[in-house]
This record gives C-alpha cells, structure tokens and sequence, in this order.
C-alpha cells in the first residue's frame, strides 16, 4: 500500500510523541508519593500538560506558516520570530496563573481541601520549562523547514513530546520546592 | 497593532476558557485517582494518551490552516479532495500510536512488577482506538467549521484552532477515559 511522506512524517513524530507520552507516566508512576502530597493536582495536570502543547504548538505552527509563505527565512534574523517568543511568554505566564487558580478553587469547593499553594505549582512550572521549550521549539522549526521537512506534521507531536517530558519535570520540582 | 498584542489579544481569551475546560476535565481523573493509581497501565498511559488525540488536533488544523492559505480549500465543498487525504493520513496514524500506547504501557508496567492481564490489555487497547477514532473525528469537523468562520473574520485560525482543538481532545479523552476506568475497570 502507498503512503505518501506526509503519511511518514505524522507516523515517526506521532511515535515519537506517544513515547515521550509513555516516559511522562512512567515518571509519575515513579514519584506517584510526590503527587499524593498535594491533593487537587490531577486537576491541574490535564490543564498543564495540554497548556504547554497549546502555546507551543501555536508557536509552531505560526512559524510553520510563515516559513512556508516565505516571510521569515531560515538562517536570516527576524523580528518576527523574537515577537512571536515574547507573546508565547506572556501568555504561558497569565494562563498558568489562571489555570492555578481555576485548580485550587476547584479543589477547595468541590473536595474541601485549601491549599493555596496550589495557585503557584503551574506558574513555577511553566516557566521553569518554558525557558527551554519555547527556544527549542523555533530552532526545531526553522531546522526542519531548512532540511525539507513539512514543520505543520512534525512539530505539533515533538512539542507535545518535548512539553510533557518537561512539564511533569518542572510540575515535581515546582512541588518539591514549594512544598 | 504589533504582532506581540495581536497574538495575546487573539489567544488569550481561548487559552484562558481552555486551560479552565482542562480543569473541568480533571474533576474525571481526580475522581477515580485511586484507581488510576492501583491499574498502573493506567497511570502510564494517561499523558501520552492526553497528548496523542491533541497532537492529531495541532497536525490537522496547522495543516488546516496552511491549505486555506495557500488557497487549496476550495468554497463549494465542506471537505475537499485535499482535506479527506489529511483526515485519512491523521485517521490511520492514530489507529497506530493507539495500539503503541496501549501495548507500550503494559510493557512498561510489566517491567514495574504490574502483573499482565490479556482481557485488561484488550479493553484499554478498544478503548484507546475508539477513543482516538471518535475524537479525531469530531476535532476534523471543528476545525473545518471554526477554521472557515475565523477566516471570515480576518483573524489568523493558526491562533485559535490548535488551542480549541486540543481543548476539545484533552476534555474529551479525560472524559471517556474516566468513564471507562469507573465502568469498565
């Protein structure tokens, strides 16, 4: 049966990606103690994970665009890629803030546990992780763009894979340090 | 208006409704946390099956999205030519990364000390691919629909579909994915 590239492409990074998915677990499988201390963070762990996914991906797939009708070009300084990577930075600071927010309420109305350190767990976290990912993912762009790749199939699985893997990091220091 | 301004005053709105969505979704898994944490397939399998069906949101609007730009879409039908190839690449792929998922947890688990249960490995395994299925399937349908309605609207989908999209997966999969550990587990 043919496939096309395209096919190829979605298949190794969706792989890719799922393993990342699998490390992720098996991470909060190993710390599962660390997690028990704060009750309410698998509230906040969906939200977290796919908030990392989201403003990454968007990054990307903005970059994607761009690089495909031409208006930035590879190897060449752009203004529109530093404007890109501040908005990404800002919107991962108010939406964790919120996200951290959202979580503790959720937790205090609904399972009656008040831990108000729950509204600062995902801002520390993102930006802990948002320092590399962000970085990572325009360089990650702009490389496969360079070498004929289609960064639209490749890069929304590396930078979930990439997010996840980190962000369960930086959610366990977040906890570690704050607790 | 710069292009920093542009991007939050087009995200932040809809990042802000889908990190609150994802909240939501969590009172699922905070629900049936226990459980979660004595199937350890489960646990395992929960962010990379989190991730999986939004990444196939991310790849079928940026794709999306590039094709309406480069004016391939065509108006008259809902789905063209070039959009049914993506939705099938998209399809196929995610029947794949779902036994992947599926076999790849129990392995790992295994090698944890989880002891192997065939019928459990085959409903996560049905579970996963339906789970997958369904949502890539009502992720395309969204996309087309809300991607045709922002370009009307001058604004750039790339800002707002791969967030809606993800949000659609994420509380979808946390969904299902409580319902089956309550029900079926």
């Amino acid at each position: 049966m043919y496939h096309s590239k395209d096919f190829y492409e979605i298949l190794s990074s969706e792989l890719v990606a799922t393993t990342g998915g699998i490390i992720s677990g098996t991470l909060l499988a190993i710390f599962t103690d660390k997690i028990f201390l704060i009750p309410g963070l698998f509230i906040l762990l969906p939200g977290f994970l796919q908030l990392k996914g989201a403003i990454a991906g968007t990054l990307a797939a903005r970059l994607g665009t761009e690089l495909l009708l031409k208006k930035i070009k590879p190897g060449k300084k752009s203004r529109l890629i530093t404007e890109n990577n501040i908005a990404s930075f800002i919107l991962i600071f108010f939406v964790s803030l919120v996200l951290g927010v959202t979580a503790y309420f959720i937790t205090f109305l609904l399972f009656n546990e008040n831990h108000p350190v729950l509204m600062l767990i995902p801002l520390v976290a993102a930006l802990l992780s948002s320092i590399i990912l962000f970085p990572l993912t325009t360089k990650l762009t702009i490389w496969l763009y360079k070498n004929h790749h289609n960064p639209d199939n490749v890069m929304g699985p590396y930078v979930t894979s990439l997010g996840d893997i980190e962000s369960i990091l930086a959610l366990l220091i977040a906890v570690v340090v704050l607790t | 208006m710069n292009l920093e301004t542009k991007i939050i005053k087009e995200s932040l709105v809809v990042l802000i409704l889908v990190s609150i969505i994802s909240a939501l979704g969590g009172i699922g898994i905070q629900i049936v946390k226990e459980k979660i944490f004595m199937i350890l397939p489960l646990l395992i399998l929960f962010p990379a099956l989190n991730g999986m069906v939004g990444n196939f949101g991310a790849i079928f609007a940026s794709r999306y999205t590039t094709l309406l730009y480069q004016k391939k879409l065509g108006r008259k039908k809902f789905m063209n030519k070039a959009l049914k190839e993506v939705y099938f690449q998209v399809l196929k792929v995610s029947i794949i990364a779902a036994f992947y998922i599926s076999t790849l947890s129990s392995v790992v688990s295994m090698i944890k000390g989880f002891e192997f249960d065939p019928l459990l490995y085959m409903k996560i395994l049905i579970v996963t691919v339906l789970t997958t299925v369904f949502l890539v399937t009502i992720i395309s349908l969204v996309s087309i629909s809300a991607g045709g309605y922002f370009a009307n609207k001058k604004e750039d989908p790339d800002n707002l579909l791969i967030p809606i999209t993800t949000a659609i997966a994420d509380f979808g999969t946390m969904i299902i994915f409580s319902l089956l550990v309550f029900f079926v587990l």
